[in-house]
């Protein structure tokens, strides 16, 4: 074994070496793609998730399949908005006052929640 | 029971003011954290950076604690951000501290000394930028200055891309410097530089508030520009009558905010292009006063290849022609002829046409990658242009034609230090003598020290790695291991004998792993900075941290490299009279020469600019100011080029000049260029267009974001994304496993069916961030002959399960 290596090195030094030889010279990392699990827990089922860091925004706990931001409608706002709760009696955590104007209306800057409120997999 | 909140409704929230405050005050008890990072977080020292992300270029104020980064905000009085941050800027604080940090130099090894088949061993700095010099050395002595090869980035900070250029082109007497810019938006700087004369977007920021239409070529502005998109939306939001169409090859996010979604076939928006200025002649709505006032006309060379071939070689010659000669170019380009090559519907041509034709609605049009990532790219750049010359819609608030960019400082460092092999500072070029000799006289090095002619363009250094003509290969702030296309034959390139790779980075990467001397580097608040965005806007930021165990910045390693080559006297004479500054943290490099290293390369750096169009302020000017936009000219930055009133290079009572071209008539150009088909197209053999890209949550090779844990939580692998028509097709479900191969590679990969972003039929869409799927061993290398850019967006693979 040791032979049919040394023999391999020798062999590459003196070539050039052909493109698997050196793939054996400087074996690279294998690749291993991973599966992405999307968070499919249902809004409403979640509590919130601990900030990042104080200021930082909290991430969303829940599945965001079948929501949309558009420019009609804004499916997070349905929860999140003070005074839009579910009626069950569910308290989403709601917008913060950074994120309303003078008028206590949402900033349309702050209207793309999930540009910086990151989502979660599993 | 949900109820959906219409757009009607938003707005009125507007009315809603006394009891929401009063509700308001009480949400303060829910969100404790929220208001305010800085009253939230006492003890904290804040100070401004740039973000280390995209090339938006967001105002960060950076909260340190006991030596470490521990939150940031948004910075409030930045313009371009207002207090705003996406969720790639709120990971800021981990970037720096992921697990792997490279703390050491490390070598290959075998039996105590430098190896090719060694293993990578830690080492000194000494002995690690000796062995770095001596192999520069010895390159040049075997092949000639051009074959020691540096290849930067759009992340380098000004100083760092300006140290660099000097050193090769005034020191080493190379042109052997490209920078990962060349596949990111080189095909923007040629556009620029063919119908302007001038590079850089003539428009900024302040345009979006005035806006009636955006018109996205290509970019996908909801994930990969959030804070710009934050802009659009509000303007949306606000202005009833504003329209957004997304012209696109998939869908996306961006979509969600659309007037229209229009899918068309990859490389058609030359067609489309072309389509839309043919209705515009023939439906007499171009501004013919300003044509005649500010434009030319000019075709070049057509049929002009794909770089495919080692060597390759193009010169384009332009002609000059006039409007009549350019009705005849676009007329074939009929709509039933634009939707035979891209698939869209005469009306959706009608309508976009309607857009940019109307003299009441004022249009922005984007494109990033899309369009530069292609190899007509240059063309393409030239084609969406000729639609804002034509109408006039140019440079006035809210039309403006907005090639963004990528990088934090694809602008500030490789675009204007021009840290490519044919650039010098402030839009020279090294095949200009006068520019050489202007340079030579700034540098104070003898007439004849530039070399007259380029080396290699980035594809064609890489090449020239594999054919031995290169020798040495150093790379910083990049990962040119995994980002490079055609992957396979560049990272066996690297492992021939003989070839020398030294990699500067933070963390061990794709590229880390095939490098024979890995530097650690100091990274964003470790070291003193300046970026350049997108909108001009240059951006300083100081020390604030120190970096882990020995990395050094990358200015420190460059000036180290330079008084190891013989070349200290270059910089010395920078640094004269430049002082360290007093009572405060300096850079480990500016500690290293005892003179403020980073304001004296700066200082030197903005004589090449003064005067002629490229003014940046004095250095200090920047460390006051949230940013200045150049040119800066009398302590005035410029929101508009080109027009009168906004831009003080615009002669009194011209109203517009483009002097870009001042030799010629201070007119831009209005090109003819074709439709030409791509290199490789999908066939029976490999029936699927590939196109790589980003997701939100990451940026370019993932090697900071992927330690960022709530992006990486958010978005943990790249996935290959499928139409379900597609998928149902192949027999094939969300989450399977699969095997896309082209002719050049093959990948496993997890595939997602409708997902957030959904290729049209017979596409598939991978991102590239993800180093378990090295995509890009997949990509063709054609590129445009005239950037020289590759074409990232287009090739033809096949997908089947995987075992």
């Amino acid at each position: 074994m040791r032979t049919i290596l040394l023999a391999a090195v020798v062999l590459a030094a003196a070539a050039g070496a052909s493109a698997a030889d050196k793939k054996a010279l400087r074996p690279a990392k294998a690749n291993r793609p991973g599966m992405n699990r999307w968070n499919d827990q249902a809004p409403g089922s979640t509590t919130p998730l601990p900030r990042p860091y104080p200021g930082a925004p909290p991430s969303v706990p829940h599945g965001i399949a079948g929501l949309a931001i558009t420019r009609d409608a804004n499916s997070c706002l349905d929860c999140h908005l003070e005074g839009s709760d579910m009626g069950d009696g569910h308290a989403a955590t709601k917008v913060p006052p950074s994120h309303l104007d003078a008028k206590a209306a949402l900033i349309g800057k702050r209207y793309q929640c999930l540009q910086c409120h990151a989502t979660r997999t599993k | 029971m949900k109820q959906r909140i219409t757009r009607r409704e938003f707005l009125q929230w507007g009315g809603l003011s006394v009891a929401a405050v009063t509700v308001g005050g009480g949400l303060v008890a829910l969100n404790p954290f929220e208001a305010n990072a800085v009253e939230l977080l006492p003890g904290l020292t804040w100070d401004k950076a740039p973000c280390r992300f995209c090339g938006t270029g967001c105002s960060v104020m950076v909260g340190v604690e006991k030596g470490k980064v521990v939150a940031v905000k948004g910075d409030p009085d930045s313009p371009v951000n207002e207090g705003a941050l996406c969720e790639k800027g709120y990971a800021l604080p981990f970037i720096q501290y992921g697990a792997d940090r490279l703390t050491k130099p490390l070598i290959r090894k075998k039996n105590g000394k430098y190896d090719k088949r060694g293993k990578l061993t830690e080492a000194s700095w000494d002995e690690a930028m000796g062995l770095v010099a001596a192999k520069a050395k010895e390159a040049i002595a075997a092949k000639g200055p051009s074959a020691a090869a540096m290849f930067g980035s759009g992340q380098w900070t000004i100083w760092e891309g300006y140290a660099a250029s000097k050193l090769w082109k005034a020191g080493l007497r190379s042109n052997s410097i490209e920078v990962n810019a060349r596949h990111c938006m080189a095909s923007a700087v040629t556009g620029f530089m063919t119908t302007f004369g001038i590079d850089e977007p003539m428009g900024s920021y302040d345009d979006f508030a005035h806006a009636d239409a955006f018109i996205l070529w290509g970019a996908n502005m909801a994930e990969m520009h959030p804070i710009l998109w934050a802009k659009i939306s509000e303007r949306l939001l606000t202005n009833t009558a504003a329209k957004l169409y997304n012209l696109t090859t998939m869908s996306n996010r961006s979509s969600d905010m659309a007037a229209k979604e229009i899918l068309f076939t990859p490389q058609s928006d030359l067609a489309l292009a072309n389509g839309i200025a043919r209705l515009l002649l023939k439906n007499g709505t171009i501004d013919a006063g300003f044509v005649a006032k500010h434009c030319m006309f000019k075709r070049g060379k057509e049929n002009i290849g794909y770089g495919l071939e080692d060597g390759f070689k193009f010169k384009d010659e332009p002609v000059a022609t006039d409007l009549e000669a350019f009705r005849a170019f676009v007329e074939p380009y009929t709509p039933e002829r634009v939707q035979e090559l891209s698939g869209v519907a005469p009306e959706v041509l009608a309508e976009l046409a309607a857009v940019y034709g109307d003299p009441k609605v004022k249009v922005m049009s984007f494109w990033t990658m899309g369009m530069n990532q292609h190899t007509r790219g240059t063309w393409i750049n030239n084609l969406v242009y000729n639609l804002h010359l034509l109408t006039g819609k140019i440079s006035s608030p809210g039309n403006v034609p907005f090639s963004l960019t990528g990088q934090p400082s694809a602008c500030g460092t490789t675009r204007e230090v021009g840290t490519f092999t044919h650039r010098l500072p402030a839009d020279m070029v090294v095949t200009n003598p006068a520019h050489r000799a202007l340079s030579e006289k700034l540098w104070g090095v003898p007439a004849g020290t530039i070399p007259d002619k380029p080396s290699y363009t980035a594809v064609e250094m890489t090449r020239a790695l594999d054919n031995g003509e290169v020798l040495f290969f150093w790379s910083m702030t990049t990962n040119p291991f995994q980002s490079y296309p055609k992957l396979n034959r560049y990272r066996d390139a690297a492992l021939k004998d003989g070839r020398f790779i030294v990699v500067s980075d933070v963390y061990p990467t794709r590229s880390t792993e095939i490098a024979d001397v890995v530097l650690p580097a100091a990274m964003w608040v470790e070291k003193e900075g300046a970026f350049g965005n997108a909108e001009r806007r240059t951006q300083f930021w100081r020390r604030m941290t120190d970096a882990p165990g020995e990395a050094k910045s990358d200015l420190w390693q460059i000036l180290e490299f330079a008084k190891r080559m013989g070349h200290e006297e270059l910089f010395t004479r920078s640094f004269k009279g430049h002082d360290l500054p007093a009572g405060r943290k300096v850079s480990d490099a500016s500690a290293a020469w005892g003179a403020y290293v980073e304001k004296g390369l700066f200082e030197e750096y903005r004589r090449f600019g003064l005067g002629h169009g490229h003014d940046l302020a004095p250095f200090d000017d920047y460390h006051a100011a949230h940013g200045l936009r150049w040119p800066v000219v009398d302590g005035k930055e410029t929101a508009i080029r080109f027009r009168e009133g906004y831009d003080p290079y615009v002669p009194k009572g011209a109203g517009v000049s483009f002097y870009g071209n001042e030799a010629a008539g201070s007119r831009a150009v209005i090109w003819q260029r074709p439709y030409e088909a791509p290199p490789e197209i999908p066939d029976r053999e490999y029936p699927f267009w590939l196109s790589t890209g980003r997701v939100l949550e990451h940026w370019h090779s993932g090697t900071m974001t992927r330690r960022a844990p709530p992006l990486q939580n958010a978005y943990p692998h790249a996935t290959a994304n499928l139409h379900p028509d597609d998928a149902a097709r192949l027999g094939l479900k969300g989450g399977e496993k699969i095997l896309i191969s082209s002719r050049r590679g093959a990948v496993k990969v997890h595939a997602e069916v409708g997902g957030r972003v959904t290729p049209q039929k017979g596409m598939v869409y991978v991102p590239w961030f993800d180093e378990d799927v090295l995509i890009n061993e997949l990509t063709l290398d054609a590129y445009c002959p005239i950037s020289q850019q590759t074409d990232f967006k287009k090739c033809a693979v096949r997908i089947e399960r995987a075992s």
